[in-house]
């Protein structure tokens, strides 16, 4: 970002949800639509308005966005990408809002996965794996969850971080979880609780894993300043560029310590770590997030294990306070829209039980750390 | 954890052009990836560019026999049809790769107590079950 341009004038003003659940009960269309409906109303912009729309799904095929534009009763969109995930969808639109490519944009999340993506493909009857996966399923690897095994062990060895000190987190999530009438998860989850749940892939446990559910939420963003209102609008400030990546294993491994292009953020926005009110980190594993604040230099790495094993450290009235929603972890897998709306709900003052005191930045992250992005969002109370 | 977890219905590559020379090394049993021809650096066989220049001007090489251990999971669950569990999935990285940034997968024969990142290990390529292609698998040093 160059400092010489004015704050972004882009504003978050609406943020709409559908229940959470854990079987397929409608169809992608409708979840979309009575998300963004809620969001359009929240934010009190007619359906009319709208000129940008971004259906983010996670399955094939996705969801029929002329349908849901006829349904809604937009009339004259003019930016309307598909997919996309968390911050970097925010910063996609943000930059067709600056880029004057529509003034209204409506963001929204759809999960409804009978068949996600990223499955692992064998030729059947040949057992021929082509492409990149032929150096890695002939070795028993196909899954997520196992790359991510494989990055979680490397951290957890190299900043001695122990399996009670990530329970500790998780628990403390789930507590959170239990403030969100929306989350998916309503009974506590004791580090007893972690430390004695299934392996998955070890060092993976079935509790460091983000719990999927079906759903859709949705935010509405602005340049234009008539729809803005102070106090309730949130300033989308800065972010920086990540690549979401699902193979984060091979990928170059940054530095331990902040990111250099998280510093840079920080500058731009003259701000440090210390200016931040409250963590919305990308939580598909548990580790993610811990990782998150060793990347924004809210904790070294040695004294991650330390910092993450203090419950006080991240629940919402402590120094850190840690999705406050639950993360997908325990509200469940929203792939990073869950991060967002929570950031909006807490710069607002909108977050009831689970409210931070006097909030004014908050930082919302998405994907890997080693690849993924950071967003800042500011109160405008 | 010390037998390969390889049975006559595991995944097997689908070697082309593009990856002969990785899985043909194998068979020889050395370890192939490819090597820039411009600023030398090591990168993954899978690789169209240059990790560190972007040059599009790989060459394949062999770099021996001997890698450390940079990650491991242990896998429990029969998740990959033909991988009999538990097995364990190794990241390693060839000792001739002096910045440690490719990093190859592959199955490790060791008690999975006592592994640590860092060790040395050998690659004991395999026959796969029921084919004619040879996967890697490491063991470590003075293993039988």
């Amino acid at each position: 970002m160059d400092p010489l341009l004015p704050p972004s004038p882009v504003h978050v003003v609406g943020i709409g949800t559908t229940p959470l659940s854990r079987s397929q009960e409608h169809r992608d269309e409708a979840l979309v639509v009575e998300a963004v409906r809620a969001a359009l109303a929240d934010a009190g912009v007619a359906p009319a308005r709208v000129t940008g729309l971004n259906v983010q799904s996670h399955h094939e095929p996705g969801p029929d966005v002329g349908a849901i534009a006829r349904e809604l009763g937009t009339r004259a969109v003019t930016w309307a990408p598909a997919g996309g995930i968390g911050v970097p969808g925010l910063a996609a639109a943000v930059r067709a809002l600056t880029a004057r490519r529509a003034d209204v944009v409506v963001v929204c999340k759809v999960m409804n996965t009978a068949a996600a993506l990223n499955q692992p493909t064998v030729e059947s009857g040949t057992r021929l794996v082509t492409g990149r996966d032929q150096y890695e399923m002939p070795y028993g690897m196909g899954y997520t969850v196992q790359r991510a095994a494989l990055v979680q062990r490397r951290w957890m060895v190299t900043r001695g971080v122990l399996p009670d000190q990530l329970g500790t987190l998780c628990s403390v999530q789930r507590e959170h979880a239990m403030l969100n009438d929306n989350a998916i998860f309503h009974t506590p989850l004791s580090v007893e609780d972690y430390l004695a749940s299934r392996t998955i892939c070890d060092p993976m446990r079935l509790f460091d894993c983000d719990m999927p559910v079906n759903g859709a939420y949705a935010y509405v963003l602005t340049s234009d300043p008539a729809l803005v209102t102070v106090g309730r609008a949130v300033r989308v400030a800065g972010y920086t560029a990540g690549v979401p990546d699902d193979m984060p294993h091979i990928r170059r491994e940054w530095a331990p310590g902040a990111r250099p292009d998280v510093e840079r953020l920080y500058a731009d926005l003259g701000i440090t770590a210390e200016h931040l009110s409250t963590f919305m980190l990308y939580d598909g594993f548990s580790f993610l997030a811990a990782e998150w604040l060793e990347r924004l230099g809210v904790v070294g790495p040695d004294l991650l294990g330390k910092f993450i094993g203090n419950p006080d450290h991240l629940r919402f009235d402590g120094p850190a306070p840690l999705n406050t929603h639950g993360g997908q972890l325990s509200e469940g897998r929203m792939h990073g829209a869950g991060h967002i709306l929570e950031a909006v709900r807490q710069m607002r003052g909108e977050a009831g039980e689970r409210q931070v005191a006097n909030p004014r930045y908050a930082a919302v992250t998405t994907a890997f750390p080693s690849t993924g992005s950071v967003a800042i969002l500011e109160a405008t109370r | 954890v010390t037998s390969p977890p390889h049975n006559a219905l595991s995944p097997l590559p689908a070697v082309d052009d593009a990856s002969a020379p990785h899985w043909d090394g194998l068979k020889r049993g050395v370890l192939v990836v490819r090597r820039c021809d411009v600023c030398d650096a090591l990168n993954h066989p899978i690789a169209r560019e240059c990790r560190v220049c972007e040059s599009p001007q790989l060459r394949w090489v062999e770099v021996g026999t001997v890698v450390s251990l940079y990650s491991w999971a242990v896998e429990t669950r029969p998740v990959i049809p033909g991988m009999e569990p538990p097995y364990v999935i190794a990241q390693v990285t060839p000792v001739e790769c002096e910045d440690g940034a490719v990093r190859l997968v592959g199955t490790l024969l060791a008690d999975p107590r006592e592994l640590e990142i860092g060790m040395p290990l050998e690659l004991r390529a395999v026959l796969a079950p029921g084919s004619g292609r040879h996967l890697a698998t490491y063991v470590p040093p003075g293993s039988s």
